[in-house]
């Protein structure tokens, strides 16, 4: 009997020691970190960097922003750039983080994507590693593994990007301080190949056009407005998505170019340049209603998007201006 | 429920401590086996509760059989009883699993005369059948011919014919070595249970870490056999050999390891068999109960062979009926027939080869005889004779760009290249393992018998891969186009 007791405690102390490693693991972001959708973290391990508080031009948005390419960046605008984004956030978890910037440090430029112009569901008391709280919700689940996913929800839904992304995970176990310097990281995504390109000819569903809340525009035009008390200068841009991926956005880009218009904003939209959208090694091989930039579409788009900051910014006027 | 299910370990975390805690003790052994038997009708009946009539007749009828045939001294009595349990048996399998394989094959005799045409059942066939059928069959031969005496006791042999751990998939348990086992107490033994543990986490793990993975890829292939490649079809052949393998030898790991944990003993079905010296050796080391079951009851049974032409003639006989033993198609048959031929052609070559001073000569003898049985599971996994003619034919596809378009493949159901690069690496782990086995027994020995730490390690190394890399189903993204390719029931199960 006692062998039988203890079998049993080993066995309870090493199922312990692997739900604890597991919810260990997810919580301090292994399996999560290639999504960046923690805001608040992210946000706070930039303040501890001293570039992001030196930076001139802040680029601002979600997972459209991060890939791009800061080399060519800086190169073009002659500007320290740090990009202020993490994957999903949305104007709501930006707008904090910039104005303390403002208030503590003024950029020349903020350049926001609008992408990130919608209003994220926060559900309320929903933390990433849930587990059941009472006896109905631990038995109100659809299925017996619902239960485990509790426990540790996000290795089972990203384990294959452990295999997928194998750099990601190092990468989140290594932090290499150095690839974040300025809050850019170079894109991982693969490029729309032969298969992908026949999902687009044959059964796909486009990404819908649906307006912008109010609500966020509304919010939009307010931060706008403080840039422009303190003479801010801001840039909307819309990074391109390739041109199969969805339905002529006409209700979207309505809202987006009103409020611009009517707070004097300038309004890149990259969607409108066919050398970028058409080309499909610039754009991620996606089943889903997302596409991200691979590493040659960030080239070409930071490429476009500083010469286009230049021209519409006061940037290039000023070093003319100057002695 | 399956082993693979959550509510299965549950259930059976249960049973195990009320089974150590309140029943193995002497004055309780028959609620002990009431229980087990319970616990196995309840298992079975998950399936689909109409099964367990089919179970208890069989187990009934053999019961009586066997306690019939002690009690009658008259030859020709004797074999009357045996032949209707033989009959009754086997007529329970031939009506669930041979209806359509007879209909077929009475439509294309008949149609050589004139086109007929009879209607076909769509019966499901009960899991496990043919497993607890060569069981209960086994178990009134052996009293017939007096190897063992009959059960007296109507539970323990239930129990026995449906003992859970080995219902679904065997190792198919002779009465002589399973039955007495119901009839003791078991000894709860520290470090035996440990290794049953670890022997059902490496079953755990070849199941949902590699097979389902592996599987994935072999069903896209089998679906659409036509858009296979040279390349892809070779490696839909390699990749289902590994599938098979690690599916079947898994669930036997677990069965193993489960019964362990309960104080049983089951037999190996496995003993290295992709380390095997030749094709005979193959079938010596795979799947090994089903293939002595037919050694003992039919090979034995059938006139001594006087030249080597009549002991090919049986060896034919047992692998055809081996084949039709997994499934009821023409493509099963010639499955069997081949690897019989095999056996009686090739294996004389290779050991012919293997005697030779060279060790080159040798090696490439003993892959060719793998390659052989490998390329012979072509007809195992397909359908029917026509698929695996369409499989065999892709071989003259070749396409030089295919290489290159190898992601781009795997992309296409849901599958990343890395997944398949793991995959790849997993089953060389699974063989160094077994090249440790083979060629290095004290190894493992010192593994078993010395630091704990090395098993416990072991046991978490296993388990992470068994939560990080298994294979489940909700997959996200891109990933959920393979949701509908996964194997999620063990191969054997549907035999």
């Amino acid at each position: 009997m006692n062998d039988f007791i203890r079998f049993c405690v080993e066995v309870c102390i090493g199922a312990c020691s692997i739900c604890i490693l597991v919810i260990a693991l997810n919580h301090s972001g292994w399996f999560t970190y290639t999504e960046r959708n923690h805001a608040n973290g992210q946000f706070l391990y930039f303040w501890s960097n001293p570039n992001f508080e030196q930076a001139q031009v802040l680029f601002c948005g979600n997972s459209q922003v991060y890939v791009l390419n800061d080399s060519i960046l800086e190169k073009v605008l002659e500007e320290p750039v740090f990009s202020l984004s993490c994957s999903s956030c949305d104007l709501e978890d930006l707008l904090n983080p910039l104005r303390s910037r403002i208030k503590k440090n003024q950029p020349k430029i903020i350049v926001l994507e609008t992408h990130s112009l919608y209003k994220r569901i926060r559900e309320k008391g929903v933390v990433k590693t849930r587990l059941p709280t009472t006896w109905a919700n631990f038995f109100d689940v659809r299925s017996e593994w619902d239960q485990i996913k509790y426990l540790a929800r996000d290795v089972i839904r990203n384990r294959s990007q452990i295999e997928v992304g194998p750099g990601w995970l190092a990468e989140a176990i290594l932090r290499p301080q150095m690839q974040w310097k300025n809050g850019f990281r170079k894109s991982r995504f693969k490029p729309i190949t032969g298969v992908e390109l026949e999902t687009y000819k044959n059964d796909w569903v486009p990404f819908p056009d649906s307006p912008i809340e109010q609500e966020v525009l509304i919010a939009l035009q307010a931060f706008l407005m403080e840039c422009n008390r303190q003479e801010i200068e801001v840039i909307l841009y819309e990074s391109p998505w390739f041109h199969a991926q969805c339905s002529p956005q006409k209700m979207r880009y309505r809202g987006i170019e009103q409020v611009a218009f009517e707070s004097q904003v300038p309004f890149i939209n990259m969607n409108k340049d066919n050398s970028l959208v058409e080309n499909p090694l610039y754009f991620e091989a996606t089943f889903e209603n997302n596409q991200h930039l691979t590493e040659l579409g960030a080239n070409a788009v930071s490429q476009a998007l500083s010469k286009a900051i230049l021209l519409k910014s006061q940037i290039a006027q000023q070093r003319s201006e100057l002695p | 429920m399956g082993f693979a299910g959550f509510k299965f370990w549950v259930c059976f975390g249960a049973l195990f401590v009320i089974y150590w805690a309140a029943l193995n003790f002497q004055s309780r052994i028959k609620y002990r086996n009431l229980a087990l038997l319970i616990g196995s009708y309840l298992f079975y009946a998950s399936w689909d509760w109409r099964f367990l009539g089919i179970i208890f007749t069989s187990s009934v009828l053999d019961f009586l059989v066997g306690l019939q045939l002690e009690r009658e001294r008259e030859q020709l009595k004797r074999k009357l009883l045996l032949a209707s349990s033989i009959v009754l048996n086997l007529g329970f399998l031939a009506l669930f699993k041979y209806h359509n394989f007879f209909i077929d094959a009475t439509e294309s005799m008949l149609g050589l005369f004139a086109p007929v045409s009879f209607s076909r059942l769509n019966w499901v066939l009960p899991v496990g059948i043919s497993f607890y059928t060569f069981q209960t069959i086994s178990y009134t031969v052996d009293v017939y011919r007096g190897i063992v005496k009959p059960e007296r006791d109507p539970v323990t042999f239930l129990a026995y014919v449906s003992f859970f751990p080995q219902l679904l998939a065997g190792p198919i348990e002779k009465a002589k070595t399973l039955i007495p086992q119901f009839h003791r107490i078991h000894r709860f033994e520290l470090d035996v249970m440990k290794g049953a543990l670890l022997r059902i986490l490496w079953g755990a793990f070849k199941k949902v870490v590699i097979a389902d993975r592996l599987a994935i890829f072999v069903n896209h292939a089998y679906a659409q056999p036509e858009e296979l490649t040279t390349l892809t079809a070779m490696t839909a052949i390699v990749f289902f050999v590994f599938q098979l393998y690690c599916d079947f030898s898994g669930y036997c790991d677990m069965a193993i390891g489960m019964a362990r944990l309960l104080g049983f003993e089951l037999s190996e079905n496995f003993k290295r068999p992709l380390l095997a010296g030749n094709i005979r050796s193959v079938y010596q080391r795979w799947h090994i109960t089903i293939h002595k079951w037919f050694k003992d009851y039919v090979y034995f049974s059938l006139p001594i062979h006087k030249n080597n032409l009549q002991r090919g003639l049986k060896v034919l006989l047992v692998f055809a009926l081996a084949g039709l033993w997994h499934g009821s198609g023409m493509n099963f048959l010639l499955w069997g027939l081949l690897n019989g031929l095999l056996i009686f052609l090739l294996d004389p070559v290779i050991d012919a080869a293997q005697r030779s001073a060279s060790i080159i000569l040798g090696t490439v003898s003993r892959g060719i005889g793998h390659l052989a049985v490998y390329l012979s599971l072509v007809f195992f996994r397909a359908e029917t004779l026509q698929e695996a003619g369409v499989v065999f034919r892709s071989f003259l596809k070749w396409n030089y760009s295919d290489l290159a378009a190898i992601p781009e493949h795997f992309a296409q159901f849901g599958l990343h290249i890395n997944e398949m690069i793991v995959a790849v690496f997993f089953v060389l782990m699974v063989l160094l393992v077994e090249c440790i086995q083979e060629y290095a027994p004290e190894a493992s020995v010192r593994f078993f018998r010395g630091m704990g730490l090395w098993r416990w390690s072991a046991a978490m190394a296993l388990s992470f891969c068994i939560i990080l890399f298994g294979f489940y189903d909700n997959r996200e993204g891109q990933g959920a186009v393979a949701d509908k390719l996964m194997q999620r029931e063990f191969l054997y199960e549907q035999f």
